[in-house]
């Protein structure tokens, strides 16, 4: 064992993190009766879908957004490498390099997890759970039908913004504590795009909920009952769209990870598992956007035919994640002063434009 | 503007510092193309000075052309060059072909199977050019395609020539082989495939909204100032300056073939990149009226010059032609022997490099690479 | 830049991609399929009509009953890569008295081919087979014997099949397995 492990296992603050949070997913699930609970209700049927620990495990929770994650990192690969008339993963599981992910996620498992000597390894090692924490946070409160919810709210638009605002502060967490410039000014990039986007996409997302009269999701989308707001609100769906891409670092807004500029950006020092936490955070918030723009433009679980209300949020929001996957390959990244300028800009003007003109286009359609 | 301020045993870290401006070295390992360093002094995010520090792959071609006669002298010649090993060869071959003496003993289909292929190297050397600028970008999908369409041309010169890359293929007195059975056909099928494509990199990088906000207006090298630096190619032409060897000294059989000079009048990065996309165009139609005379011509493609008559007499030879990335030019001296006296190399990278200063200066840190990559700098051929 | 400026270029891109999901794909997979663009000949040269054959400048092949050992190619190749030395084969060579034959050092050779040009015996070809990798340097010194005889096939398990590129506008440029 070399002098830097030892550090790691040494430090104090590690151990305190680590059993923290051992000790809060104990205390959670055998406090009160919520495992009895689960069980009573996993033998009653399909009672057992509205259980808190199965919302929060297996449907919409850690498992449905986990196995989306990878399902989406292998189509968008797969998508770019069509673009680009080129076949991707291919080997990986005979078919198509179907198993290419999973191959991808052991390689990343075994792989050592390098602490440079001058980091501070609390807030370095901390910064990637976070990061994937406030992921699943942001899921928790999306709902996917009327009863399919983590975490019930009664203005739950506002607390989803006040979880996704919290991102950029991992952002920054991880990249004063690589200790590294590359990490520090990717850091600083992540904080400034994040921060300036949110406020376009907070007022884009006003515009349902001004036309539904509630910031409660669950309402808004009972208010597209006869027409989603997609039609009045079209202008606040664009920008919607286009701040979620910022939000997401996606092309052409890759900016804090500009591998042409500052290597990796604010994940230049991090490797094996911690960098697969905050890949697997990226797209659990992308996940969650597309899962909220269904919900405010696209009227959520209901749709023409009958279905389960869960699989018209969950089709629908795939065919918005799809959007996300296919526009990285088209399009170059952008500099860090015109992205500021843009958001700043056109797209705060945009966004503003855009809730007038879904009043006043909802006024016309009389919703 | 300071250039090579740099001595040996003078580093980067150990200059002064300019009130409040810091100096970055990028490089010299692979700063995107070869080994080279740019020295870059900056004021927050704007360059103040750049400062170009080549070298690094100096290979010592025109002495090592002094020990070897005139066709041992062919493949190390392209090493330099290898992504457009036929645009090198060609000033060569001239020259040593005017020194001795076998200028006009040059077959006919000769002449147009080497222009058929220093035109297959144009569009090959512009296409990674496309890929590696779309790299900086940041835009992988224009990568992956220049990379793939390259493909097509260099598996028809290997069926040509009987190599992808270094092809060898041109010797004093004329070429190595002749046209193989299905070529012509071949041919014709790619160009035809090349031009659709060609809409296609015209949509994804000049009509591309980013691409506009990000390459134009940055970069720009005025017409007067691209004339006194002494630029060549498609940067001097990208400024608005039509000057192309092909058409003010025509070599070869190039008076013979029809085409036209793109030029640009911004000259900036998103011209060079316009430019370049022009003239695969234009590559392709001479591909295209070569091949058609190419298609049933009989006749040697070869003078072969026995051992004993590769001995030039005393003298001296100059050629010029127009490479990949613009003027490029071989001055031969012999003394009689049979290697030269001396060869003195004079490529178009090592006069594009005198523009790296003048286009750098009030760039921003996030498009140095794209400006500098813009003019096609390959630092092992301004080098030697 | 103008609204409709951005919006039309957003729009033309947005058409180029997603009409590329529709095209054919182009790579080709290469330890399957090989592509050997040249002629199925050997390149060699022809005296008689002062040129080359057309075919891939790959691992040489030698003809021991034409070589005369005349060194003709090892000094051609002094000047070049300094690959080829003349050693001494053990036999009965009556057109090679002396008994000395090229060998070549793969590690050294830069396969411009003109080794063959300047056999005037028409003893020396080069075959299209490219792959030469080997864990040892010692293992690509090729002696007179190792390179008169033809390239062994590679083994089934590594064997390509020869594949062809077929340019189509439309449906795009993708390769097929040569039929023969």
């Amino acid at each position: 064992m070399d002098a830097q492990t030892k550090d790691v296992r040494d430090s104090v603050s590690f151990w305190l993190i680590i059993s923290l949070v051992v000790i809060l997913i104990i205390g959670w699930v055998v406090e009160g009766d919520v495992l009895i609970d689960f069980l009573v209700d996993l033998v009653s049927g399909p009672q057992v879908l509205t259980n808190p620990l199965f919302l929060s495990i297996v449907f919409p929770g850690l498992l449905y957004v986990s196995i989306v994650a990878a399902v989406a990192i292998y189509v968008e690969r797969k998508i770019a490498a069509k673009i680009q008339i080129r076949i991707g993963p291919q080997y990986a599981g005979r078919v198509e390099g179907i198993l290419q992910v999973v191959a991808d996620g052991i390689k990343m498992a075994a792989k050592e997890f390098v602490i440079p000597r001058t980091v501070d390894v609390t807030f370095f090692v901390a910064a990637p759970i976070l990061s994937l924490t406030v992921g699943m946070l942001s899921i928790t409160v999306v709902p996917f039908s009327p009863t399919t919810v983590i975490f019930p709210f009664p203005v739950n638009l506002l607390l989803f913004f006040a979880i996704v605002s919290f991102f950029p502060l991992t952002a920054l967490l991880a990249g004063w504590a690589s200790n590294n410039k590359f990490s520090l000014i990717g850091a600083a990039r992540a904080l400034f795009q994040q921060a300036s986007y949110e406020i376009p996409m907070l007022i884009s997302a006003l515009a349902p909920a001004l036309l539904a009269g509630s910031l409660r999701i669950e309402d808004i989308v009972m208010a597209q009952k006869d027409m989603p707001f997609l039609f009045p609100a079209i202008l606040s769906a664009i920008i919607f769209l286009a701040a979620a891409l910022a939000e997401t670092e996606k092309h052409p807004f890759e900016i804090p990870e500009a591998d042409s500029e500052i290597v990796a950006g604010w994940m230049t020092e991090y490797s094996s598992m911690p960098y697969t936490l905050f890949m697997l955070a990226v797209y659990v918030k992308m996940i969650s956007l597309s899962t909220l723009f269904t919900d405010l433009f696209l009227s959520g679980w209901l749709g023409p035919i009958s279905l389960p209300p869960e699989a018209w949020t969950v089709v629908k929001s795939w065919i918005v994640l799809l959007i996300f996957l296919t526009v990285r390959a088209l399009f170059p990244r952008i500099r860090i002063d015109q992205m500021l300028k843009m958001g700043w800009g056109s797209m705060l003007l945009l966004s503003v434009a855009g809730l007038f003109l879904a009043i006043a286009l909802g006024m016309v359609v009389g919703l | 503007m300071s250039y090579y301020q740099l001595v040996p045993g003078v580093y980067v870290e150990e200059l002064p510092e300019k009130e409040g401006k810091i100096t970055v070295s990028i490089g010299p390992q692979h700063p995107g193309s070869g080994h080279f360093r740019l020295i870059i002094t900056i004021d927050g995010d704007v360059v103040v000075d750049a400062d170009p520090d080549p070298g690094y792959v100096h290979r010592g071609e025109e002495k090592m052309c002094e020990t070897r006669d005139y066709i041992q002298n062919i493949p190390h010649l392209e090493r330099p060059v290898v992504l457009d090993s036929a645009g090198i060869q060609f000033p060569y071959i001239l020259a040593a072909e005017e020194i001795l003496d076998i200028k006009d003993k040059v077959p006919e289909k000769a002449k147009y199977l080497r222009i058929l292929l220093a035109e297959f190297n144009r569009v090959i050397s512009h296409f990674y050019f496309l890929a590696i600028q779309a790299i900086f970008l940041g835009h992988s999908t224009v990568l992956e395609w220049s990379m793939a369409d390259r493909e097509v041309l260099m598996d028809l010169a290997a069926m040509l020539t009987g190599a992808r890359v270094t092809f060898a293929y041109f010797v004093p007195g004329g070429v190595r082989s002749d046209v193989p059975s299905g070529f012509v056909d071949q041919t014709l099928k790619a160009v035809g495939y090349l031009r659709s494509r060609m809409k296609e990199y015209w949509r994804m990088l000049v009509d591309n909204p980013f691409m506009k906000m990000r390459m134009e207006g940055v970069g720009v090298l005025k017409a007067k100032d691209a004339i006194e630096l002494g630029a060549v190619g498609p940067n001097l032409r990208a400024s608005g300056v039509e000057y192309d060897i092909r058409k003010v000294d025509p070599y070869s059989l190039y008076d013979t073939v029809e085409f036209h000079v793109p030029t640009y009048k911004e000259g900036d990065t998103m011209s060079r990149i316009k430019i370049r996309l022009d003239e695969i165009n234009e590559s392709l139609g001479i591909i295209e009226q070569v091949v058609r005379k190419l298609d049933g011509m009989r006749g040697p493609v070869r003078h072969l010059v026995k051992g004993a008559a590769l001995r030039a007499k005393p003298g001296e030879a100059y050629a010029r032609t127009e490479a990949a990335r613009g003027m490029m030019s071989f001055y031969i001296i012999s003394d009689g022997g049979r290697t030269p006296y001396r060869v003195k190399v004079d490529t178009p990278s090592f006069r594009n490099m005198k523009l790296i200063p003048v286009l750098l200066k009030d760039v921003r840190v996030a498009d140095v690479p794209i400006v500098f990559w813009s003019i096609d700098y390959w630092p092992v051929e301004a080098d030697r | 830049m103008k609204a409709s400026e951005f919006l039309s270029g957003f729009l033309k891109v947005v058409e180029s991609g997603l009409r590329h999901l529709v095209r054919k794909r182009m790579t080709l997979r290469y330890p399957e399929f090989l592509v050997v663009p040249a002629p199925d000949e050997l390149f060699g040269f022809k005296p008689g009509e002062a040129r080359d054959t057309n075919g891939l400048r790959g691992r040489h092949l030698l003809d021991l009953d034409r070589c005369t050992g005349c060194r003709l190619c090892e000094i051609t190749c002094n000047g070049i890569s300094g690959a080829i030395t003349m050693v001494k084969v053990e036999g009965q060579f009556p057109r090679n008295k002396r008994g000395i034959f090229p060998s070549i050092d793969y590690g050294r050779c830069v396969f411009c081919g003109l080794c063959v040009d300047a056999c005037i015996f028409d003893a020396l070809f080069m075959t299209d087979r490219e792959e030469l990798a080997e864990y040892d340097r010692a293992a690509l010194l090729y002696g007179p014997e190792e390179i008169s005889k033809p390239p062994k096939e590679l083994p089934v398990k590594i064997r390509a099949k020869r594949a062809e590129l077929i340019l189509d506008e439309r449906r795009g440029a993708h390769h097929v397995q040569r039929k023969n």
